[in-house]
């Protein structure tokens, strides 16, 4: 029973991060058309701004 | 908010620190207005799974700000409908007790310099993607002489 819980508890941990990699839409941003947070940076803190409206 | 990114490399020295735009598929005033007189990065959320809101959640909410260390992690979020002072005290100080000044050839920014750095350079060469920590003769460029300095130097 207790392998069977730590199997479960375990991939929680280990997804518990947040990841993405999408094409970078701004035609005037160096990483235009990289794809972006990763790989481009991936050795960076990231601020994610989430918006509808300019 | 591309000021504030100046701001935070020119005047803060943090040369590793990214401001990403996530805007949705479905609206584009956000995108055209962000976009304007900007560098910062913009992916789109697709419309209508939104899937990066839904990985986000509960933070992925409008006018939010999700800062995330280098492993991808939470570290904290503020609502920024504004970004004034207060705003921008309360992000240098989460910086600053979270930033590590980036060793040169650390592609993981694990403080270690091994074989797993060696396997980003190959990724970013590969993928054409430029990464100046990555670039160990400072020629503006990723390319074998780079894999090469970085292995003379874990071996020693």
């Amino acid at each position: 029973m207790k392998k069977i819980l730590l199997l479960m508890i375990f991939p929680a941990f280990f997804y518990a991060n947040y990841d993405y990699s999408l094409q970078d839409y701004n035609n005037t941003s160096p990483t235009y058309r990289e794809n972006v947070w990763l790989p481009s940076y991936s050795n960076h803190i990231t601020l994610h701004y989430f918006s509808t409206q300019g | 908010m591309s000021d504030f990114q100046v701001e935070l490399k020119n005047d803060y020295g943090y040369e590793n620190v990214v401001i990403i735009a996530v805007g949705q598929t479905n609206i584009s005033d956000f995108n055209d207005n962000f976009c304007a007189d900007s560098d910062l990065p913009l992916v789109m959320d697709e419309y209508p799974e939104l899937l990066i809101r839904e990985q986000f959640s509960p933070y992925g909410q409008d006018h939010y700000l999700v800062i995330l260390d280098y492993e991808g992690n939470y570290i904290d979020h503020i609502d920024l409908l504004n970004l004034g002072n207060a705003q921008k005290n309360f992000i240098l100080g989460i910086l600053e007790e979270n930033y590590n000044q980036s060793l040169l050839g650390d592609l993981n920014s694990d403080t270690i310099l091994n074989v797993a750095d060696i396997i980003l350079i190959i990724d970013f060469i590969l993928s054409e993607i430029y990464n100046e920590n990555g670039d160990m003769n400072f020629d503006g460029g990723l390319n074998i002489q780079d894999i090469t300095i970085l292995l003379n130097i874990i071996l020693q």
